[in-house]
């Protein structure tokens, strides 16, 4: 990691200042505890579950009734009922946050998801943001990736944007991305886009400058390699897809690791922070983020994909002492090893579905996973955007944006690819459109389900 | 990662219990500071030389506000690091008339101690040290050892000679254990336990015994304590007690002891440090008596303008200011040792290194019988039964021992009797000791103020 030449403090007696300091004890805390045999690690995990637990009896009637009066950590974990997105809204609507005034910092924030279409508020305290930001900058210290890259995040465009139809994304740049220690490491630009609409603007503005570290969910990663091809990606200095937020693509992620381009998938949740990160050695394993989460795998209701029976993912949140998320049902199915097949001797996630939340009820009421990316309906329909939603047991609607209207074999051909990719117990509705209506689904999420 | 911790491992229960919390505020602080340290010696050069830039000009202002002895040496306001090369040389002389004056210059509130040296040159010195300057130095020297990517595992062992009290009371040897050497990081990472023996000079048979009681790892004394283990029993004591490093400290290196201990599988480090300014130098691992400036502690500069020929290498003298010398400045400070300051090192590494240092002192005894006898004399432990401001020792003839002390008073009797008592345990029996007060010693022959000469042909 290269120095900056006025890296160190100008203080007398001191080596670095005092927050570039603090960031860094704290980075390698992380990496202490991420990398600590398992022993240590889960005695520490079991201290820090017992002090939320109690933090939570002691000052929540909600978590009173719940949590039993005596606190035995992992044992009692197991014993606690599963916490479900309404369990979440009712506690932080009854109780507000948890955190005493002060321990609340001046910016405690609210965190909302609404990818299950059930959007939830929770409390964040000031360290639950710093813990994160230093989360992230911990993984390229681990990783070993260079701090003086760019790195360029893509995310949807917020309401604000979305309300003005002319505008197509908006940019805002940073000299660096490492706070504190950018005073310390040589660190590259960061520029962070969010994106309304338009891919052709967005390509326009990912070519302007080195990419480096593109920071985006597969849908976006499609639309650009739709636009632009894996060839324009590694003229525009992409050295490194951070995937998030979304189902991650594994073929895409494949056709751009044979070009050339490394790919690392994040599992995270506004409400919780990182879960777990992918495993450089073994795509499509994600070791648990040990320093912030526990992570259990519920068998009482699993589903069946691709042979392997996923369980319901359930996250305990060591840090969320404003709003404690213990046992978190976070809406996504997986499955849980104890160890990665890189020998990594660690809780280890694999076959993540539903980041995308796409996963449909059948008629006959098990769910099932569904997958539409853009890039495969293009292949059948042309569109400038698209969405599904199910609304109830038996139907899935598609709806097509950008055209005026659609032949009917095209619609034939549409209505045929969805039931393929899903299931002939279901009757599927067309919709055209010149522009779709976002204004009840403002994070533009793809899939929605009404029952799922 | 920033450290690489290589087969070192978490102690159980090593993480923090506290809410939010992975280590405890010290051990936190601690391991940051190592990584800083680690960052500063081994990092890109010109942030080094920037950051020295700047505590060099801290220091510089602070002398110069807060002492008259320094204000008449700094004559110019506008402080840059360019400043350093203007100003004279400190000598011994002048550190001590400058902390005798003044004191310490650190603003009231802030811990100082009072420390002196052990007096290698013939004049024990009296400076004064901040409680940080502890805590650099001990984290300094934890750093060379994660650094070095070395076992934490490892017990270390710290011999060195008992103090004159436990000397006269008839103690052999003493000896104090530690559960860790590691500091509040020792609560985090497995860590071997500390002892240290301190054992009187005649009576390394007895530290030999404790050094065999628990397998040592790392032993850390001064060359001359070496070789007194050496004599009882040669290399098997240190292969018996599980010696696995030898961190030499305080005094000359000789490479026949590297070569003794490497056949016996024992690596050898060297640390080049004074008691004034903490660590100078640490030798390198893979290129043997050359040393890494500890740049995080000391800009070294060489004076040309006296130098001496050794082995056909030019030396000059080794001209020290300790960055971080709050409460008794040094600056361009004359220790008295000289040297070859090379601007790297043949391993790669890209920052001052030091190289066939001479002038730590050699105490050696012509015994009547013709044998060089290594005589153990700690100026530091001898002032404590005989204030004098110099000493000088000279072997005059093939028995005689002359101690010259520079002091106001002749010496009581009850002070001549513990003298010589102390001598006598220190010395061979076949010497006969003079001890003579004098009020000015005369150094014009030997103008490096060495405390011992041997006058013999």
């Amino acid at each position: 990691m290269p120095l900056n030449a006025t890296a160190y403090s100008g203080q007398p007696f001191s080596l670095l200042d005092t927050p570039a300091h603090e960031d860094l004890a704290t980075i390698m805390e992380i990496d202490l505890v991420e990398n600590a045999d398992r022993q240590v690690r889960e005695q520490w995990q079991d201290q820090q579950l017992l002090n939320l637990l109690k933090y939570a009896q002691a000052n929540s009637t909600f978590w009173r009734h719940r949590l039993p009066h005596s606190l035995a950590t992992r044992r009692t974990l197991a014993k606690l009922p599963v916490q479900s997105r309404n369990d979440v809204m009712k506690q932080v609507q009854s109780e507000g946050s948890l955190l005493k005034a002060e321990h609340r910092g001046k910016d405690e924030t609210y965190a909302s998801s609404g990818s299950t279409g059930t959007p939830v508020k929770v409390h964040l305290g000031s360290f639950n943001s710093r813990f994160n930001a230093m989360r992230s900058h911990a993984q390229f210290f681990m990783a070993g990736w260079p701090l003086n890259e760019t790195l360029t995040f893509i995310k949807p465009a917020g309401a604000d944007l979305m309300l003005h139809p002319h505008d197509k994304l908006r940019v805002k740049r940073q000299k660096a991305w490492t706070g504190n220690l950018s005073q310390v490491f040589a660190n590259g630009p960061h520029k962070f886009i969010e994106f309304a609409h338009d891919e052709t603007a967005l390509l326009e503005e990912l070519q302007k400058d080195r990419v480096g570290y593109l920071s985006c969910p597969s849908s976006f990663m499609h639309l650009i390699l739709r636009k632009a091809g894996v060839e324009e990606l590694r003229r525009m200095g992409v050295s490194l897809w951070l995937h998030h937020s979304d189902d991650l693509d594994v073929s895409l992620a494949n056709d751009l690791r044979q070009a050339g381009i490394p790919t690392m998938s994040n599992y995270s949740c506004s409400e919780a922070g990182l879960i777990a990160t992918e495993c450089t050695a073994a795509p499509g394993h994600y070791h648990v983020a040990h320093s912030n989460v526990i992570v259990e795998c519920d068998k009482s209701e699993t589903v069946l994909v691709d042979g392997a029976e996923l369980g319901r993912i359930l996250i305990t949140h060591l840090h969320s002492y404003a709003t404690p998320l213990i046992r978190y049902d976070v809406g996504d199915f997986g499955r849980l090893d104890q160890v990665c097949p890189c020998g990594h001797d660690g809780p280890t996630l694999s076959h993540l579905h539903g980041r995308g939340k796409f996963f449909l009820r059948h008629p006959e009421g098990h769910l099932m996973p569904f997958y539409v990316f853009s890039a495969r309906l293009l292949e059948v329909v042309t569109f400038s955007e698209f969405r599904v939603h199910q609304p109830d047991l038996a139907t899935i609607i598609v709806e097509i944006g950008g055209r005026e209207a659609i032949s009917a074999d095209e619609e034939e051909r549409l209505k045929a690819f969805i039931i393929r990719a899903s299931d002939p117990a279901f009757r599927v509705e067309v919709k055209v459109s010149p522009a779709i209506d976002w204004s009840r689904n403002p994070k533009r999420l793809a899939f929605t389900s009404a029952v799922a | 990662m920033i450290f690489e911790y290589g087969t070192n491992r978490l102690r159980q229960g090593g993480l923090s219990a506290r809410p939010v919390s992975m280590l405890d505020p010290a051990a936190r602080a601690d391991l940051a500071l190592l990584a800083e340290i680690d960052m500063i010696e081994n990092g890109d050069a010109a942030a080094r030389e920037n950051w020295q830039g700047r505590q060099l000009v801290n220091l510089l202002r602070h002398a110069s506000e807060r002492s008259p002895f320094w204000r008449k040496r700094i004559l110019t306001r506008s402080l840059t690091p360019q400043t350093l090369q203007t100003l004279p040389v400190q000598t011994r002389r002048d550190l001590i008339e400058q902390a005798e004056q003044e004191g310490s210059l650190m603003p009231r509130g802030g811990r100082v101690f009072t420390r002196s040296t052990s007096g290698s040159t013939g004049i024990p010195i009296k400076f004064h040290v901040t409680e940080q300057n502890g805590r650099y130095n001990s984290l300094r020297s934890l750093a060379q050892i994660l650094m070095e990517g070395r076992s934490l595992h490892l017990n270390r062992v710290f011999v060195q000679s008992l103090d004159a009290t436990r000397t006269l009371d008839g103690t052999t040897v003493s000896v104090e254990r530690a559960a860790s050497w590691f500091g509040p990081l020792g609560r985090v990472f497995e860590n071997g336990h500390n002892k240290t023996i301190s054992y009187v000079a005649d009576r390394a048979d007895a530290a030999a015994k404790e050094l065999l009681k628990d397998p040592v790892g790392y032993l850390v004394c001064t060359g001359r304590q070496f070789d007194n283990l050496l004599d009882v029993q040669g290399v098997e004591l240190f292969k018996k007690a599980q010696v696995r490093h030898w961190i030499h400290i305080g005094d000359s290196q000789d490479a026949s002891r590297r070569a003794t201990l490497l056949e016996a599988g024992i690596s050898t480090l060297s640390n080049y440090s004074s008691e004034e300014v903490g660590p100078i130098g640490f030798e390198c691992a893979q290129t043997p008596a050359h040393y890494h400036v500890a740049h995080s502690n000391v800009i070294v500069e060489t004076d040309q303008e006296e130098t001496a020929e050794i082995d056909g290498q030019r030396l000059g003298r080794l001209l020290i200011t300790h960055l971080h010398s709050y409460a008794t400045p040094l600056i361009r400070y004359d220790i008295g040792d000289m040297g070859v300051l090379l601007s790297s090192c043949p391993c790669g590494h890209q920052g001052p290194t030091l190289t066939a240092v001479h002038g730590r002192q050699k105490l050696f005894l012509r015994h009547p019988a013709g044998h060089l006898l290594k005589f153990n004399f700690v100026t530091k432990i001898f002032r404590e039964i005989v204030n004098c401001s110099e000493i000088s020792i000279h072997q005059t003839g093939p028995q005689t021992v002359l101690f010259l002390l520079k002091r106001q008073s002749e010496l009581t009797e009850a002070e001549e009797q513990q003298a010589k008592q102390l001598l006598s345990r220190w010395i061979s029996d076949a010497f006969e000791v003079v001890i003579r007060v004098v009020s000015e010693i005369d150094w014009s022959r030997n103008p490096k103020r060495l405390l011992f000469v041997n006058e013999l042909p």
